[in-house]
């Protein structure tokens, strides 16, 4: 090597290092945003809350296939000549034997506790003043919003799975079991913290979201099910809290069992709290997809394509407890002949081929039935010419439903007749043709459950010998006709006793360890400190 | 629906080297040192918009669609960017052509890493001993040819695919609705790593290079063992609390040992004919050391990976400390019941029906990495003709079939088309009954072992003139 080389090498590295860029490993972002370069704008504190809101839109079908599936309401059978079986996953939650891998137990907890941890999160940003606040946000507000997510998160938790963790802070330490008392405890008295902060107002700018009112019907429900949660019952409290939604007069029952479901349900003067979806902004509500056969497309003139047969149908067993003058029952379940929307009648494809698509109330039993077998749950409005996802908004709390957790606290308190007042006033809208039917009185409630419990097995009903629910057998089925399919039924049927003791179709009863769910065999596996649920297998 | 859609992955480059060479007498010495920077920019843009009023317009009037005004269309665009440099210094020594020593240094860095982790120091040292040229060797060269040992250790460091996993990336979390309208949300959008490292790979090889018969036989053999540590792997977190099921770390060591064999020989060398053999042959072993760190607490020491896909809805291997990489994990199946469904050997080794299965109840069920790795290629060419046979193998391996999984079943006809062997009885001479789910069960684990030819070429070469050879070249210059 000459020395020129030498000299040339010494100067070009000199060179090199005296450039800082070419020792520059800085990344460059550029269609990201980073926490540390990017700097918070008045209105991003009300985007931060609103991820945890965005997040609720998630919960729909891990909702239903956990709440409605696994109870004697509805069922999803696979198809007998195709489709809907996926690996059984539907039949273990009608037969109770799911276990840890259960995926769709999975998803409802990664819902759940997604909305947890964004909102720990807000409120680490929120405490730590990283965020400006525009002139018509409240500090206040945002904060007690993210709390009552949270809490609210806390209940559905502590309701399907008892000992799950409790965290409360933005950190990546691996939590432990915590369990229903401790829970009960934290939804109470967040709650109770900040409920005062919440909005009073029924306005546009609280709808879809937390107010005092859906922070009062939340704790009326933790306080409902305090004898499941805690051992404890709380009705009087349940009442305090029922009563506070009833007396603000912010609320009254629709005229019409339709409206709080309807397509632009946003009209309801029912409805307390519920998820807002949209057909081109809020994406997630398309449950027709489940109910529907695929024929139904023309009926409605749908976008989106029903898949194949469907599957989400009422368990006959209840569907038979419905007064046929029932308003609700038609306002429910899709049943009968299906026409296309030129009146053409909807064709099969499977055992019905080539003949007319009829929803008939007949399942030969709860693991394989036809297309035609089963009323479909078609609650929510379907719009002619619906957009694949669906513009409706899903209730999640309403004032009929406050009318019952009263009803039932004055029932379970011995005062029958109060409560079958506010029985008939659910009722009434519901018999606007029989308005003698529309009332009930407070012996009524007391009376058994017009339920048939028993299996089913080719179509043909073997009668369970039991006096289930023990108590209120009436009010219990009251429940069933209001509510079907609103994520209340298996939280209903355990706080009546009937979870794991009844059977309908193939489900013939089980433990009632089931009364939980199993925590996720994933939560499980990357967290050494968190433990299974008693009797299910670590 | 019309997509337009235009990708520019840009590289910029720079290395500069500077060599050194010198000799002294028998020794020889030759050294480097130099820098690299490489720097890549990707960036993509997208859009797509339907309902356009003609068809005529084709991917050139994309805003007369109708769903752009509705507000459906779709718009993306997207730019990252990385940077990877390098300072590296090697130094050669010969002595005679008998002794051999390299020594190298590399002190990498690479932007993808935490802020504290991007830069890595990556030493390799060989020595060879070229006993061949050896005087005392001499009486053996009427049958040896060439003779040479060598050993070598080195560190090498792998960095991860994507860029930004070290950062706290913020993203939208869909729309939110309030007063004014659906506005999108503000909320972390990954797991982020700031502690994100490189991986590195330590590997120790010796081998030996020979030759027999003026070249006639050829060969060599290596051993290695290679232990990766800090390995860069996707893991599956807790939630919570990571919002985010899985985050890129570098927890878990692996081991690899080995042996690799090539031998060519010409058995056959005629004025016209030759036939020339080459044999490889390969094995390794695998085992997982670790897969935890003071971050990441497995608690089961395994990862699950793999899946069947729907219906079924299971994963298929497992990763375990201490086990191997491509274990199949699953239910392992012992009979068929009255009821027509399997039944599974339990953690205790008892028969239990499938239905009552619980997670303890997998096992290993057989292993995806074959042990031995097995070639021949052959080659013989007479006269203008040659002919190649490629050939090879692997053995010690099992393999999952797929479509007896989904297919050789008759449960539920669900999904319309079956073999049709799906009756015909599959364990003990018992058959599968209808009125169950799809398993992934050991049953459809089968040996993989194979032996196959690959390739076969013949081939002719002519034997073109000068003149006609300048011409067709010309023709080629010109092309």
């Amino acid at each position: 090597m000459n020395k020129l080389n030498i000299y040339l090498l010494i100067f070009g590295t000199t060179a090199l290092l005296a450039t800082t860029s070419c020792t520059d490993l800085d990344e460059n972002v550029y269609s990201s945003i980073t926490e540390n370069t990017y700097n918070y704008v008045p209105g991003d504190a009300t985007k931060a809350v609103g991820a945890i809101y965005a997040n609720l839109r998630g919960m729909y079908t891990p909702g239903n296939r956990t709440q409605e599936i696994s109870s004697d309401e509805i069922i999803m059978p696979a198809n007998m000549v195709g489709g809907w079986d996926d690996g059984g996953v539907y039949r273990r939650m009608h037969l109770h034997q799911w276990n840890s891998e259960q995926t769709l137990i999975l998803d409802l907890w990664k819902n759940q506790y997604t909305g947890v941890l964004l909102a720990n999160q807000v409120l680490q940003q929120l405490e730590g003043n990283v965020m400006p606040f525009a002139p018509n946000e409240s500090e206040k507000r945002l904060k007690a919003e993210a709390r009552a997510l949270r809490a609210y998160h806390y209940w559905i938790i502590m309701d399907n799975w008892d000992n799950a963790p409790l965290t409360t802070a933005a950190t990546n330490e691996l939590p432990e079991n915590s369990n229903r008392q401790e829970m009960f405890e934290f939804v109470i008295s967040e709650l109770k913290e900040i409920i005062n902060d919440l909005p009073a107002d029924k306005t546009n700018d609280t709808y879809g979201r937390f107010t005092q009112w859906a922070a009062h019907a939340l704790l009326a429900n933790v306080y409902l099910n305090a004898q499941v949660y805690i051992g404890t019952p709380m009705w009087e409290q349940c009442i305090e809290e029922c009563n506070a939604v009833l007396n603000s007069g912010k609320y009254e029952l629709d005229a019409d069992y339709r409206t709080p479901f309807a397509a632009h349900n946003e009209n309801s003067l029912e409805n307390i709290l519920v998820i807002p979806y949209d057909a081109v902004y809020g994406h997630g509500f398309e449950y027709y997809r489940d109910a529907l056969h695929k024929a139904n497309k023309d009926t409605y003139n749908l976008e989106a394509t029903p898949s194949g047969t469907g599957s989400y149908k009422g368990v006959p067993q209840f569907i038979d407890t419905y007064d046929p003058d029932d308003a609700r029952l038609d306002a429910t379940w899709l049943s009968g002949p299906q026409m296309q929307a030129n009146g053409e009648p909807c064709i099969g494809f499977t055992d019905l081929s080539n003949k007319p698509l009829v929803f008939e109330n007949k399942i030969p039993n709860g693991i394989q039935v036809g297309e035609g077998g089963g009323l479909r749950w078609l609650k929510y409005e379907i719009e002619q010419g619906a957009r694949a996802w669906l513009n409706n908004d899903f209730v999640i709390f309403r004032l009929a439903q406050v009318y019952m957790m009263k009803a039932e606290s004055l029932l379970r308190t011995g005062k029958y007749d109060e409560a079958a007042q506010l029985v008939t006033t659910v009722r009434t809208r519901a018999f606007k043709d029989h308005p003698e039917k529309a009332k009930v009185a407070g012996a009524q409630l007391q009376g058994a459950s017009s339920y048939k419990y028993g299996t089913v097995s080719n179509y043909v009903l073997a009668p369970q010998n039991v006096n289930l629910p023990e108590q209120f057998g009436r009010f219990y089925d009251e429940l069933g006709w209001e509510f079907a399919g609103e994520f209340m039924r298996r939280r209903d049927m355990i706080r009546f006793g009937t979870y794991t003791k009844v059977q309908w179709l193939s489900h013939e009863g089980s433990n009632d360890y089931r009364t939980v769910f199993p925590i996720p065999q994933r939560a499980l596996d990357s967290n050494n400190k968190l433990v299974q649920n008693p009797n299910y297998v670590q | 629906m019309r997509l337009k859609k235009t990708v520019e992955n840009r590289d910029n480059l720079l290395e500069i080297t500077s060599q050194y060479k010198e000799r002294f007498g028998l020794h020889d010495v030759t050294g480097l040192v130099g820098y690299s920077y490489q720097n890549n920019i990707y960036e993509r843009s997208a859009m797509a918009n339907w309902d356009f009023p003609s068809d005529q317009y084709t991917y050139n009037n994309m805003e007369a669609g109708a769903a752009l005004k509705r507000g459906e269309a779709s718009q993306v665009t997207n730019k990252q960017e990385n940077t990877l440099i390098g300072f590296f210094a090697r130094a050669n020594y010969n002595c005679d052509n008998r002794y051999l020593l390299s020594a190298s240094i590399r002190h990498e860095g690479s932007s993808k890493f935490g802020e504290n982790h991007k830069w890595g120091n990556f030493p390799a040292f060989s020595v060879g001993w070229n006993m061949y040229n050896e005087s005392f060797m001499e009486s053996t060269r009427n049958l040896l040819s060439s003779l040479k040992f060598r050993a070598g250790f080195g560190i090498t460091g792998t960095v991860p695919i994507p860029a930004y996993v070290s950062l706290s990336q913020l993203g939208t979390g869909g729309n939110f609705l309030t007063a004014d309208g659906w506005v999108p949300t503000i909320k972390s959008s990954s797991n982020s790593n700031p502690d994100l490292r490189w991986e590195k790979k330590e590997e120790w090889n010796v081998g030996v290079d020979f030759g027999f018969l003026d070249e006639r036989i050829t060969g060599n053999i290596d051993l290695y063992q290679r232990k990766t540590k800090d390995m860069l792997w996707d893991y599956q977190v807790a939630k919570p609390p990571y919002l985010y099921d899985n985050i890129l770390a570098n927890a878990g060591s692996m081991e690899n040992k080995g042996i690799e064999i090539s031998l060519n020989f010409i058995p056959v060398q005629t004025k016209d004919f030759i036939w020339s053999s080459t044999v490889n042959y390969s094995t390794n072993k695998n085992k997982l050391l670790t897969l935890s760190n003071e971050q990441f607490q497995l608690k089961a020491g395994f990862i699950d990976a793999g899946h069947t896909g729907g219906p079924i809805q299971q994963t298929t291997h497992r990763l375990m400390v201490g086990g191997k990489v491509g274990d199949f994990y699953g239910f392992k199946v012992i009979d068929i019941d009255d009821s027509g469904r399997w039944v599974i050997e339990d953690k205790d080794g008892n028969a239990k029906p499938i239905l009552e299965q619980q997670p303890d109840d997998k096992k290993v069920i057989g292993n995806g990495l074959p042990k031995h790795f097995l070639s021949w290629i052959n080659s013989f060419s007479y006269k203008g003709f040659n002919l190649s046979v490629n050939m090879r193998g692997a053995f010690g391996f099992d393999v999952l079939n797929m479509p007896l999984l989904f297919y050789d079943n008759p449960i539920f006809l669900a999904r319309g088309n079956l073999l049709s062997t799906a009756y015909k009885p599959k364990i003990n001479g018992k058959s599968l009954s209808n009125l169950q789910e799809l398993q992934y069960v050991s049953y459809y684990v089968e040996k993989g072992d194979y032996w196959k030819i690959d390739n076969i070429t013949l081939g002719y070469t002519f034997n073109l003139n000068d003149k006609i050879l300048k011409k067709s070249q010309s023709i080629f210059y010109r092309k």
